[in-house]
């Protein structure tokens, strides 16, 4: 009997506990923020969005973020609810920075002439230095600078200048680490707007740069934001593929598929070499390149997300060393033959089918597999003198009923993928035993990958989780129920397209510009 | 000039020598042992993923204790041995009790790394508490004020840092589907405020020498005045933002302006000088879950980065600059290749020397080896004994805290060393490849003379076992003469008791 997938689900729910079943993780954040017309709770930079600012900002490139204490979220790293909480060590670490990478660009002639655009006709001349103050406070603090804090860093400049003895260039110094020691600077804080505005206007050029640069405002687009302009629609979806058309529009794809789908830890990646000494550094390089452009061709190009199983792949010469093994007849396509996915979803040195299906269900799907309390989420590495398949001892696993929920699911998916090794090689044989990709998915037989992906790529749940994700890292927060009504609402207009035209449906929505939501 | 920072992780290369403030010169820490008021000081060095069942082949049957030349350390420890005669092993104690897995409290608790290392200095179950505060579970950071944070707090300001949390964890693992907070911290200020390991030693260097490197009268002035500007001009700034943000908002802000007072505390400090130590190489936080270092990459070596952690320690205590400190020695469900191993400490366990033999430590905390929860001749029974590559860790681990105990015991303080006035707990959140709660590894050296030495003291087995919590509530009241009525959870509501056997 062929059960539809939504009782199949049913069913996993009631084998896994609540936990497992679809939205039911959402539990109510008293203090969060439920989206509409509302600020963003004041939280820190990320630290990839740290180094990105200080390198838009100062010219320093010394990622100096990278030696925080970080906050690790299990979703998105710029989750609010992680980072809205400062601890001593964190409060530490961006003071010093900020003393760090000053003295860093101020070291360099290069960068100094860059920052400090002027010098002072005179010791009275307080136009040279008010007008440093007025243009890096805007940088720094992606807003326009009120009449007390000019006048405060202004007597914080001339206070250097006299009793701290400074002179101009170092004075100036002194006010910029004061700036970058600012929760202004290395917190988002969202101030309220004027009349009944939710928010600043030009805190919607830090929601766009953040969102699509991974990084600070420039001059341009906070102009624009704070001219009150990117109140129309077509002139924020233009400005939003201006901004994805930008270099720093590549930060978009590293960022938000990078972490969604994982490629983000490609470069610490642990490969047995001894085993596999194909994975050198040269092809790991090239690997992750092809996996940027794979998925930059969704942002960018014009292949919509329903292909994301199907698309071909871009061609990369650094990675035939691993693609020298297929068969003739064998065309890889989608992302699940990248070897950077092959790669990812492997222990160093054995695959791990759970973990490649897993992959597949949980983030591309969007369907929760937390595995109840007391089941081993570990496949034991291999005991004894005779190798056995990986497939032998996953049914060995799926023997006991409280993994075999779960495992009916992933296993036809994982090991339809096991004719790829740890380093995404095609092979035949594991550890000498002829290898069975076939299976049955959703009740249809399967013979191979192949004649997987086209049942995959019909899933209806690949055009809802795209949503759940872009809407997630745009708001930086964990969905709440308020949200469900809105998700749905944009898979429905999206239609699986491009992740352009889902990034339009999202920047214009009222939740990402602080608008209070219509009534339907 | 300076020459430019890099992002390869040499640890320990040309730093300038710089010189270390601290409170008091040499000579009043000596008179103040003279006077008989000696410092207390409290140093946990945890483990994850428990041990190997080497940690426990000369422990005697449940109940009983052996001492003196009866007492004998076990292949992993054997580094320990100068310091045999300072040291203790407690056997047998659980951490389950505040456990909660649907109806009665069971010592096998899931997910067992997140739970497990998040209660070893509060025991308490984390998943409760936010459960209890309808926190999602998934990024939920609550617990309780930990063991060592409660001691630090009788010490507030007696010492430039109140506390120092360091981890040499660069390749942390999957978190359980919870907050890095439960498997990359072992001290919580408060039950919102976990203070997460610091795995960078040039920041831990920064902390301990404050603001600055001057070397003249003159200087020191200068670099006291500039400091003081800049903490002036931030406290300005906050007061000005302040008033244009929700309460919400202020709320983070005014933890900044906390640390902003402390670090203003802090730049009054610099003074005299202790000693003076190279300053060390970076070694980067690990981005997130799976990511991070491995042996040999970028340069970085495993072993230097555990050596100059023990340096940045005991000049920590030595300088009094600190009394308090938590050293987590790798992040709990870590996904490192402990690659880096010598030979020696591979071959004291039996495991022959393999270059390329991946040493994953979660991979072989799921190898072979089974340890009943039944008994067999006062003994947990062992089914089949542990894979060498997880002793192989648990050898090293216990190597290089013995050789930070020696450190410590090298330098005289009144009668004794500072290792006599530190109370060094090295134990694991874990028993072994089972992943449970009881059973749990523990060593404790030195104590102030409170404590026994030279001794292995075994509870009785699971079920009449006695918990960890009653372990740090012996060591607040005894050897910190701290007031405490209880500490930890239990569900069954039994109350703590003083281990006394512990006692010297």
């Amino acid at each position: 009997m062929r059960l539809d997938s939504a009782s199949k689900r049913v069913g996993v729910c009631l084998l896994l506990g609540l936990s497992a079943c679809e939205g039911s993780s959402f539990l109510s954040l008293s203090d969060s923020n439920r989206g509409e017309g509302e600020t963003m709770p004041a939280h820190l930079l990320t630290a990839s969005e740290y180094n990105a600012t200080v390198q838009d900002l100062l010219g320093v490139t010394s990622r100096p973020a990278d030696y925080f204490p970080a906050a690790s979220s299990s979703e998105f790293d710029a989750n609010v609810g992680v980072l809205a909480s400062l601890s001593e060590v964190q409060s530490e670490a961006v003071f010093n920075a900020a003393r760090d990478v000053v003295a860093k660009a101020f070291e360099s002639p290069e960068l100094t002439a860059r920052l400090v655009t002027c010098t002072p006709a005179s010791d009275t001349d307080a136009e040279c230095p008010k007008s440093l103050v007025t243009t890096l406070g805007r940088r720094a603090f992606r807003r326009s600078l009120d009449d007390e804090e000019v006048a405060a860093y202004l007597a914080t400049y001339q206070k250097a200048r006299q009793s701290l003895e400074m002179g101009h260039v170092d004075a100036v110094a002194h006010v910029l680490r004061v700036m970058l020691s600012s929760p202004s600077f290395f917190l988002r804080i969202e101030r309220p707007g004027p009349r009944k505005d939710a928010l600043e206007s030009a805190a919607l050029a830090s929601r766009l740069s953040y969102l699509l640069w991974g990084s600070m405002p420039d001059d341009a687009l906070l102009a624009i934001a704070e001219s009150g302009k990117l109140d129309d629609d077509a002139e924020l979806i233009a400005m939003t593929d201006k901004m994805l058309e930008d270099p720093r529009g590549q930060r978009f794809v590293s960022q938000f598929l990078g972490q969604w789908l994982g490629t983000v830890r490609l470069s610490s990646h642990n490969v047995d070499t001894n085993r596999f000494p194909q994975w050198t550094p040269e092809v790991a390089k090239g690997v992750e390149a092809q996996a940027n452009a794979f998925l930059s061709g969704f942002v960018t190009g014009t292949t919509p997300w329903k292909e994301v199983f199907l698309a071909p792949h871009p061609a990369n010469t650094a990675i035939q060393p691993l693609l020298a093994a297929d068969p003739t007849t064998f065309q890889r396509r989608g992302f699940l033959t990248l070897p950077a996915y092959l790669a990812l979803s492997s222990h160093s040195d054995r695959t791990s089918p759970t973990a490649r299906a897993k992959g597949v269900i949980t983030s591309l799907f969007c369907t929760d597999m937390t595995p109840p309390p007391g089941v081993v989420t570990e496949l034991p590495p291999e005991e004894g003198q005779s190798p056995r398949t990986v497939r032998e001892r996953l049914e060995a696993h799926r023997r006991n009923p409280s993994c075999a929920g779960c495992h009916n699911m992933l296993d036809p998916l994982g090991l339809s993928l096991e004719n790829f090794d740890p380093v995404g090689r095609y092979r035949t044989l594991d550890e000498g035993h002829p290898i069975d990709s076939s299976g049955v998915y959703e009740g249809i037989p399967i013979a191979n990958v192949s004649e997987l992906l086209p049942l995959l790529a019909e899933d209806s749940r690949l055009g809802d989780c795209a949503p759940r994700k872009l809407y997630s890292f745009a708001m930086r927060r964990s969905l709440v129920p308020e949200d469900e009504p809105r998700v749905a609402r944009l898979s429905a207009t999206w239609k699986a397209g491009t992740l352009r035209e889902l990034l339009h449906h999202v920047v214009v929505s009222p939740a990402f510009r602080g608008h209070a939501e219509e009534a339907p | 000039m300076k020459t430019s920072m890099s992002r390869r992780t040499v640890l320990r290369g040309a730093g300038v020598a710089l010189f270390l403030p601290w409170l008091e010169a040499l000579a009043p820490r000596v008179a103040r042992a003279a006077a008989g008021s000696m410092p207390r000081r409290l140093l946990v060095c945890a483990f994850p993923n428990g041990a190997p069942h080497d940690w426990w082949s000369t422990a005697p049957a449940f109940g009983k204790s052996v001492s003196g030349d009866a007492f004998q350390l076990p292949n992993v420890l054997t580094p320990f041995q100068p310091l045999k005669h300072k040291l203790m092993m407690v056997s047998r104690l659980g951490n389950y009790t505040w456990s909660h897995n649907g109806e009665s409290p069971s010592p096998s608790v899931e997910p067992s790394h997140a739970r497990c290392m998040s209660a070893v200095t509060t025991c308490i179950d984390a998943d409760e508490v936010a459960r209890k505060a309808k926190l999602p579970l998934d990024s939920a950071v609550r617990s309780t004020t930990s063991v060592d944070q409660l001691i630090a707090q009788t010490l507030q300001g007696q010492t430039g840092l109140n506390s120092m949390q360091t981890g040499l964890g660069v390749k942390p693992g999957f978190f359980d589907y919870r907050s890095y907070a439960y498997n990359q911290v072992l001290s919580w200020k408060s039950p919102t405020e976990p203070l997460k390991r610091n795995v960078n030693p040039r920041v831990i260097f920064d902390a301990l020498v404050g603001s600055g490197n001057a070397q003249t009268p003159t200087e020191l002035a200068r670099l006291k005045a500039r400091e003081k500007s800049v903490l002036d001009a931030v406290r300005e700034d906050m007061n000005r933002i302040k008033k244009r943000v929700s309460s919400r908002d202020q709320q983070v802000l005014d933890q900044y302006l906390t640390t902003v007072r402390s670090l203003e505390l802090a730049a009054d400090e610099v003074s005299s000088t202790c000693r003076a130590l190279a300053a060390p190489g970076a070694v980067p936080e690990p981005p997130g879950p799976q990511q991070g270092l491995s042996q040999g990459q970028d340069g970085y070596d495993h072993e230097l980065h555990a050596d100059v952690m023990n340096d940045l320690i005991t000049l920590a205590f030595e300088c009094d600059r600190t009394r308090v400190v938590t050293h987590l020695l790798d992040d709990a469900r870590s996904e490192f290749e402990y690659r880096n191993i010598p030979a020696a400490d591979r071959t004291r366990v039996g495991l022959s020397y393999n270059a390329g033999s991946s040493l994953h430590y979660h991979g072989s905390q799921h190898g072979e080896g089974e340890l009943a929860d039944t008994v067999e001749n006062g003994q947990y029974k062992i089914i089949k004994p542990s894979n060498r590559s997880f002793a192989a860790i648990n050898a090293w681990m216990g190597r290089k805290v013995a050789e930070l105990a020696l450190k410590l015991d090298a330098i005289p303080e009144g009668d004794g060393t500072v290792l006599d006035h530190t109370t060094l707990v090295f134990l694991s959140e874990m028993r072994t490849h089972d992943h449970d709660a009881f059973d749990l590894p523990i060593l404790i050296v030195g104590g102030n003379g409170i404590l026994k030495q030279n001794t292995h003291i075994s509870y009785d087995s699971v079920g009449n076992d006695r918990q960890l919590r009653d372990l740090w509530f012996t060591l607040m009241r005894r050897v910190f003469g701290m007031p405490v009525t209880s500490f930890g959870e239990d569900v069954r509501g039994v109350a703590n008791a003083e281990l006394t056997e512990i006692l010297a």
